[in-house]
């Protein structure tokens, strides 16, 4: 008999010997990763907050212990199941590629430069920080991206889109109907388009764009520096535009053109 | 009545008790029936006051209404020209597709039969979302879609027509991943 244990305990080792190079672990993880490599969420049920910072590999802390964490090195994958921890910190190297989705639980992300994505059914999504190019989609959630300076893309069907590029980049949004915030200086390129959703912008817009507004029954607000060289060329079929001259280009010539068109919603336009 | 009936009577209706105690305990009866006119007091007095705010909501959406209905024709640039207002149409019923919505449906039934796949699994909270926005942008294409009949050679209009349909077929595509991830 003692061959046979001897025999089962090696063919335990074998078993799980794969699993802890691989760093699966269960609980609180630390695995290493290359600065670059890829960081993948997957979570249901679970409120996920994401660090970038200057460290070297991946740590996870939860509040359970049901959460499996795998890795190679170069790719860390986490999976929460549902009922597998209510919460979840997760520390990364600032410059790796994020991937997060969630199904019932917020996602806030700071400070990761490295590209981002994020989508959930029913959760908030935030990100701050030092993110640079930024992907966020979202069912009935809202989607906040408020960093320096980035290229983001943010969507939300029923949701609030909020996005504000504090030293400039360029912005996408678009919902069905929620509504859209758009602000910053200097903006390169602006497209937001909803439905029945409202659109605000209060930003500069600064070159050749694109810079385009379009809804169906949503109003547009939009607020500009006094002296920005932009003239807004405003559209509505159903609707009305209040203050236009405040979307006459201002002296010294327009370079810029922001182009709002809608076809039942109001557009107000106003230079502060 | 003569005096000789009336003395006997008399004698009857003194022998008879000043009070009579009830058969049964009268007063839980009396407390419920006043509860109940304190209820139905209060119940007048809520709908009352629901139709003076209703009331005065609608004169107040009203007076809103015809208070931002001031005329305007306005150049917003040079070359723009900003059309006036009017009221949106409301379709009774709603007109039938145009040609160039053949490839939008075609596409909308392949995306449909994925999404229909994932319904089951949404909670009925997530389906009510799903089905509203839906909804509302069906409702965009239907009127898009009247206003195109009737202009024709519009080509805003038909451009708002191409992105209403991109919007459906975007929002059935995204509820589809994001629904996959459950």
């Amino acid at each position: 008999m003692r061959p046979s244990l001897w025999t089962l305990a090696a063919l335990l080792l074998v078993l799980l010997a794969p699993s802890r190079a691989l760093g699966q672990s269960n609980g609180d993880s630390t695995l290493t990763i290359a600065p670059d490599g890829v960081v993948s969420i997957h979570v249901v049920d679970c409120k996920v907050h994401v660090v970038g910072s200057a460290r070297r590999d991946v740590k996870v802390t939860a509040t359970s212990s049901d959460v499996r964490v795998t890795g190679d090195g170069s790719h860390v994958s986490i999976t929460v199941r549902p009922g597998g921890t209510p919460s979840m910190d997760v520390a990364v190297p600032s410059g790796v590629h994020l991937d997060v989705r969630g199904v019932d639980g917020g996602i806030t992300i700071h400070d990761v430069a490295g590209p981002v994505q994020a989508g959930t059914v029913d959760g908030n999504i935030s990100v701050d920080g030092a993110g640079r190019d930024v992907e966020a989609s979202s069912v009935s959630g809202n989607v906040d991206v408020a960093i320096k300076h980035g290229d983001v893309r943010a969507s939300s069907v029923s949701g609030t889109v909020s996005i504000h590029l504090g030293a400039g980049g360029t912005a996408w949004a678009k919902t069905v109907s929620g509504p859209v915030t758009l602000g910053g200086a200097p903006l390169t390129r602006a497209e937001a388009r909803t439905v029945s959703g409202t659109v605000d912008i209060d930003a500069r817009p600064e070159g050749d764009g694109p810079f385009e507004v379009h809804t169906h029954s949503g109003n547009v607000h939009v607020v500009l520096p006094r002296t920005a060289p932009v003239t807004v060329d405003a559209r509505t079929h159903h609707g009305q535009v209040d203050n236009p001259d405040a979307g006459a280009p201002a002296p010294g010539g327009a370079h810029t053109v922001l182009t709002v068109w809608t076809f039942g919603g109001d557009v107000h336009v106003e230079r502060k | 009545m003569s005096d000789l009936e009336r003395g006997p009577l008399r004698e009857h209706l003194d022998r008879l008790p000043r009070e009579v105690p009830p058969a049964r305990d009268l007063w839980p009866d009396v407390a419920r029936t006043l509860a109940a006119s304190r209820r139905r007091a209060r119940v007048y007095r809520t709908v009352a006051l629901a139709s003076t705010l209703a009331v005065a909501a609608v004169v107040a959406v009203f007076v809103g209404i015809e208070g931002r209905r001031t005329p305007a024709h306005l150049v917003v640039s040079p070359s723009v020209t900003v059309s006036m207002p009017a009221p949106t149409p409301v379709l009774a019923v709603p007109p039938p597709p145009l040609p160039e919505e053949d490839a939008y449906q075609g596409a909308e039934r392949l995306l449909d039969t994925d999404l229909d796949q994932r319904r089951a699994s949404l909670r009925p909270a997530q389906a009510a979302v799903l089905d509203e926005n839906l909804r509302i942008v069906d409702r965009a294409i239907e009127t898009t879609r009247a206003e195109v009949r009737e202009h024709p050679d519009d080509p805003e209009l038909r451009a708002e027509l191409d992105r209403v349909w991109e919007d459906k077929l975007d929002l059935i595509r995204q509820a589809s991943e994001l629904y996959s991830e459950m």
